[in-house]
């Protein structure tokens, strides 16, 4: 007799096991191309705890022990995608090098960035908005690294803390207040109030807080009753602006013929099929791994140091102290190749975001490689 | 207090923070993590009495499907919510209400109308199911064969409020070929609005009870389908990671069964163009998001879209429960208006409140898929 519902076979052209930002784009790019895309995910994935925008780190450093210089591609097909979903965004030109701000006052180089974030070519006069009560909002430390040694003037100013604040809020809570119509009057007039005076060729830098469904109409709403643009630097974990850009990303998935189901993957056998723990089976034409390896808990660290992958029941490596994290996970995109299996993102050994800050430069590009390897293979 | 497993394995990541649809709206709700994992560290130290804001969670696991490293959040929070001291007037509706299995009194009440609600701590500005119980006797046939018999449990809400809906699903599995026995003529509930309460002691004594009548009614069926997503899930997750029962047999949706026998359903003829699909946060929490897209694909709709809500608010009774009035109407508005136009929900109580919100004609898929393909439903 069959076991329905156990052993549900269901077809894809391709399974991705996971849910952070590298799964989603690669999801995302195989369904806008007309492929039947099963997402398959245990957890949320990371995209809470980035800002949004594709890091780019250092070109020159990024990757030394690769055998291709595999920075910059799919950053185009990245960005048409978030526009896809609903996402404005702008980019640096080739040649060019913007930096986006972070919340401890550092430039970091962005490629892609949604247009509500804070981007700058070369170094400029600003003026960074403080928010009392928002965890790590620190105006006054953030302006003094940044403008030591660039000959810009930084300004500072800090808003109240909002009505109803207490310890307990976070960015989100933030940013849910600010969505409502009488959190969006009270940040107006807060804001005018603080930059009353202020030179307005000064740009204005604002913690990224400003709503999670309206901030479009929060941005044009400021520029038209206080005559300055403003934009958004990201703030520390969680954070809005990948909640915004995943919200949208899953909408739009979703409504377009994309399939996501809950389940922990066993096994991927021969074929390939995907076996999920609870007994549902998947049949697919190619797997497209976005587990995370070590950081995002795909791979399994024993005690002894030795790292496991138990989707393709592989011993991985052994790590010994933190530093090898960057060396410890699958060789290439293409390894398992030829069972039709291509590993991206985070899974990937060599890439090491934390310390290169090229997050977005490592999914854009592994996932350029799996699509075009897939695109081969089909 | 039962121990759970990974009770106390929280990395404070905030993830589940960040997928809670409650915390989005009411900014007094402390939110997931600090009424589950946290509070639960302080309660195991020192007895900590419960936190205001804890009944206003509904239960609906988006915390719990977000966990990287697999807390039971829901189940923490529903564990905190059984020390909230509570007025008798509204522990006495909280044990009538946890209580599906004996819907005919809130029904027969119901009929009295809306004048008494307040006395009784229900919210009397939320739309209200009409009572349309089933008549049982008449309901499902006998097998003609092992290989095409399908059970169909009757939940608590489309026992006593949505005859329709069984009627629409026996019609529409008959003209698949198939023998559907209904199971649950009995008043049992699965324990699902117990355990949303947090009333864990009552809703595992519930659903004990409930699987031992299932067990015993259950012949050699293919499958057994449900019609409420909410049941689906305590029934196919709930009942043995929580209670450690096990299934007598496979439980499937009855959207994901039409789609994995889509050979058998006849030629649909949808109504309209464009549908609007709500899948509930109960079965995306379990299963993942899709069938009822799906479902609606099988159905010829070509212009198919999302309300896009997390939860809506109702939660089996937390919309009839006066103090989450203000909270349950900010969820489901938040998806807009959309007055008149076709919209396919996977449970009975989601389908009253985002009707009554959004201006939408709801249906549940068994009364969208008997509207397509056109089946004769009575009963």
């Amino acid at each position: 007799m069959p076991r329905l519902g156990r052993d549900m076979l269901k077809s894809a052209d391709v399974v991705v096991v996971g849910k952070g930002p590298a799964a989603w784009l690669a999801a995302g790019r195989l369904l806008s191309s007309g492929r039947k895309v099963v997402l398959v995910y245990r957890s949320e994935g990371t995209y809470p705890m980035w800002p949004g925008d594709l890091s780019l780190g250092n070109p020159q450093k990024n990757r030394k022990d690769a055998s291709i210089d595999d920075t910059g591609l799919g950053v185009n097909e990245a960005r048409t995608l978030l526009e896809e979903v609903g996402i404005e965004c702008r980019q640096a030109s080739d040649g060019e090098s913007y930096f986006t701000l972070t919340p401890t006052g550092a430039r970091r180089p962005t490629s892609v960035w949604p247009a509500w974030m804070y981007a700058e070519r070369e170094p400029q006069d600003l003026i960074i908005v403080g928010m009392r009560g928002l965890p790590d909002s620190m105006p006054y430390l953030q302006a003094r690294k940044l403008k030591m040694g660039k000959g810009i003037e930084v300004a500072t100013c800090e808003l109240p803390a909002p009505p109803g604040w207490n310890r307990d809020w976070g960015p989100l809570r933030f940013a849910s207040f600010i969505d409502t119509e009488k959190g969006m009057s009270w940040l107006i007039s807060q804001l005018s109030t603080a930059l009353a005076g202020t030179d307005p060729s000064f740009h204005v830098a604002i913690p990224q807080v400003l709503g999670l469904n309206n901030t479009c109409a929060i941005l044009e709403e400021i520029e038209e009753q206080l005559g300055r643009e403003v934009h958004e630097f990201g703030t520390l974990s969680p954070s809005v602006g990948g909640i915004r850009i995943e919200q949208r990303l899953g909408n739009w998935f979703a409504v377009n013929g994309g399939r996501t189901v809950q389940g922990v993957v066993a096994s991927v056998e021969a074929g390939p099929l995907v076996r999920l723990r609870d007994g549902r089976t998947l049949l697919t034409g190619a797997v497209v791994l976005a587990t995370g390896g070590i950081a995002g808990g795909g791979f399994e660290i024993h005690p002894d140091g030795s790292v496991y992958d138990p989707i393709l029941d592989l011993s991985i490596g052994k790590v010994d102290s933190l530093t090898d994290f960057e060396a410890v996970g699958y060789r290439s995109v293409g390894e398992f190749a030829e069972s039709k299996i291509f590993a991206v993102g985070r899974s990937i050994a060599g890439w090491h975001p934390n310390r290169d800050f090229n997050g977005g430069a490592m999914l854009a590009s592994t996932v350029e490689q799996a699509l075009l390897m897939i695109e081969e293979t089909a | 207090m039962k121990p759970l497993a990974k009770a106390d394995a929280c990395i404070k990541c905030s993830l589940c923070v960040t997928a809670c649809p409650v915390y989005r709206v009411d900014l007094e709700f402390p939110g997931p993590k600090a009424l589950g994992p946290d509070w639960w560290r302080r309660y195991e130290e020192a007895k900590v009495p419960a936190m205001p804001g804890v009944g206003s969670c509904t239960f609906c696991k988006a915390c719990e499907a977000a966990c990287p490293v697999d807390v039971p959040v829901a189940h923490l929070i529903a564990q905190h919510k059984s020390i909230e001291q509570k007025p008798l007037i509204k522990r006495l509706r909280d044990l009538v209400l946890s209580h599906p299995e004996r819907l005919h009194v809130p029904a027969a009440l119901i009929k009295l109308g809306k004048p008494f609600a307040p006395l009784l701590e229900m919210n009397p500005k939320t739309a209200w199911p009409t009572p349309s119980p089933v008549n049982l006797n008449k309901a499902g046939k006998q097998a003609t064969s092992a290989d095409n018999q399908v059970a169909v449990f009757v939940d608590c809400y489309t026992r006593e409020f949505d005859s329709a809906s069984l009627a629409a699903a026996i019609a529409v599995l008959s003209a698949m070929g198939y023998s559907p026995e209904v199971i649950g003529k009995q008043a049992i509930c699965c324990g699902a609005a117990a355990q949303a309460a947090g009333r864990v002691a009552q809703a595992e004594k519930m659903a004990k009870k409930a699987h031992d009548v299932v067990s015993h009614e259950l012949g050699n069926v293919v499958a057994v389908i449900t019609l409420n997503a909410t049941c689906d899930d305590t029934i196919r997750s709930e009942w043995a990671s929580a209670f450690g029962l096990p299934q007598a047999a496979p439980v499937v949706s009855f959207a994901e069964f039409l789609d994995e026998h889509r050979d058998r359903v006849p030629d649909p003829v949808p109504p309209a163009d464009s549908i609007i699909v709500h899948s509930t946060c109960r079965s995306r929490a379990a299963r993942g998001d899709g069938a009822l897209l799906e479902l609606s694909e099988l159905m010829g709709f070509t212009k198919i879209s999302s309300l896009g809500l997390d939860c809506c608010g109702a939660a089996g009774s937390y919309a009839f429960k006066r103090e989450h009035s203000a909270v349950s109407n900010k969820l489901v508005q938040r998806a807009g208006r959309y007055p008149g136009r076709l919209l396919v929900t996977d449970s009975g109580t989601c389908g009253i409140h985002i009707a009554e919100q959004t201006g939408a004609n709801v249906v549940s898929p068994a009364e969208l898929v008997a509207m397509c393909i056109g089946s004769e439903v009575d009963l």
